[in-house]
């Protein structure tokens, strides 16, 4: 029988370890790539989605998307990059699950990676500051002094510690430690965070995720050409995006994210689920107050109420809403351009019981959350299995 | 000097940063407005400065009493959230300072 719904199947998904690696984006693209063809067992797409945010500034390439396709054979595949800074793969899904849901493509193949270490740590936040409002970025603003203004407001306002922030990045850390693909597998203590280095006070340097390269894939699918290849397998069954000013202190409070909440609704609209409906979540914790900040936004927790979670064990592997099991971008790592599309094969995985030491038991709705700058653009995507 | 505040015309929202069109109401005009007092109401001292800044790097967000929020170069010896501050403008940089 013949599905009407407006679901799009994840057929397959692709990873490699995140971290300073030897291989170029190319490389780190298509071995991502040809585990996802292989995973789902089909070998030509109608589409190929690329998701990078600065191939040019740090290693001279354009073009991504035409190198990739004629690299893996894909041609006559229509082939192009969709950037939107650290949302990238957010935006890459989201494009590609329009183009399915259209009827355009039936098989789609979105690949996202950054190569990132091929520059020093100064050049490294220079292209990242790049995406900036121009007057702000004259001051000298980066992305993690808004991060900075942000935990601090928040902290003020509701009474959030140090200690509480700290403790999402040893929760992340610990989830890091038992995913092979992650960039850190070392565990860390409260007290490590809180002795760190100083980035932006009141953060410090645990606080935030490393820089990293790598790349993720997963082959998107129409549910009735999924239904050919497997028998049970993930599907989105609503995806949203939506946008916010690119110089967030002009909102009206700096611990708040108005795309995020947007996209949300739109995504929750979609699946026909609610915040209560959700057993995982991947989210884009570019810094420790962005965990609690975004998962607020969601609906997950009441505006104020999110920092208690990770310290009462509430988003831990083994609590009533794991958060960012892969250990987010904070301990995997944030290859800018991967993190939206790992954070879907994260989930996927997860709901099919195939993440081994760090499997969360009989988990049924996943969410992403993807997000641009400082909230900037965003993508929520919920996906359940079929 | 003081920092420029872009006023729309046709709904009076105040936006700190120039745009094309009013976020509000899609108004093209704006109003171009000094203002230069307002509160202290976020801070930061940046240790991971970028190229070409001086560690570490004390900067604020002020907001302002006639609207919108600026980002500005901390020039106040102990600030405190809600400190009454005025924002001048200099060779395209804003200082924060306090207000007498
Ligand atoms: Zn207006």
């Amino acid at each position: 029988m013949s599905i009407t719904v407006r679901w799009v199947a994840v057929l397959g998904v692709g990873i490699s370890r995140f971290g300073k690696r030897s291989e170029g984006l190319i490389d780190l693209l298509s071995e991502s790539a040809v585990m996802a063809l292989d995973d789902a067992g089909v070998e030509q797409v109608d589409e190929l989605v690329v998701a990078n945010m600065a191939s040019g500034e740090f290693e001279g390439v354009s073009g991504v998307g035409s190198i990739l396709v004629s690299r893996l054979g894909l041609e006559p595949a229509r082939a192009y990059k969709v950037e939107a800074t650290s949302g990238s793969g957010g935006a890459a899904i989201y494009v590609a699950s329009n183009s399915i849901l259209s009827g355009m493509s039936k098989v789609a193949l979105v690949v996202g990676g950054e190569k990132m270490t091929t520059k020093e740590t100064p050049e490294v936040s220079e292209v990242i500051a790049s995406i900036l409002d121009e007057d702000d970025r004259a001051h000298g603003l980066t992305l993690p002094s808004l991060a900075a203004f942000s935990a601090r407001n928040y902290m003020r306002e509701f009474g959030a510690t140090r200690e509480s922030l700290a403790s999402i990045a040893v929760k992340n850390h610990y989830n890091g430690s038992l995913n092979p693909h992650a960039h850190f597998r070392k565990r860390i203590t409260i007290e490590e965070v809180l002795s760190s280095p100083i980035v932006c006070d009141p953060l410090r340097i645990y606080d935030y995720c490393p820089i990293s390269d790598g790349a993720a894939a997963v082959i998107l699918a129409d549910i009735n050409v999924a239904k050919k290849y497997r028998d049970k397998f993930p599907v989105i069954r609503g995806i949203g995006y939506a946008s916010d000013t690119n110089s967030p202190i002009e909102r009206d409070f700096l611990f708040e994210m108005p795309a995020v909440r947007r996209a949300a609704e739109m995504a929750y609209a979609a699946s026909k689920r609610g915040p209560r409906d959700i057993d995982i979540v991947e989210l884009h914790d570019m810094a420790t107050i962005l965990e609690v900040i975004i998962s607020e936004e969601l609906g997950l927790f009441e505006r104020g109420r999110g920092w208690k979670a990770a310290e009462e064990g509430v988003t831990s592997l083994d609590g009533e809403l794991p958060i960012n099991t892969s250990g987010g971008l904070k301990a995997k790592g944030h290859p800018i351009g991967a993190t939206g599309v790992a954070q879907l094969v994260e989930v996927s995985m997860q709901l099919l019981g195939e993440c081994g030491e760090r499997q969360v038991q009989d988990a049924k709705v996943g969410l992403t959350c993807n997000v641009s700058g400082f909230g900037a653009g965003v993508t929520v995507a919920v996906v359940e299995v079929i | 000097m003081g920092v420029p505040l872009f006023i729309c015309r046709r709904c009076g929202r105040a936006y700190p940063k120039q745009r094309y069109r009013c976020r509000r109401c899609g108004s093209p005009e704006f109003n171009v407005l000094e203002a230069s007092h307002g509160k202290l109401v976020s801070f930061t001292e940046i240790h991971a400065v970028r190229v070409g800044f001086k560690r570490p790097l004390r900067l604020g967000v002020v907001e302002l009493d006639n609207g919108g929020k600026v980002v500005g170069i901390l020039d106040l010896a102990d600030p405190k959230m809600g400190d009454r501050v005025v924002v001048t403008r200099n060779s395209n940089l804003n200082f924060i300072k306090p207000a007498d």
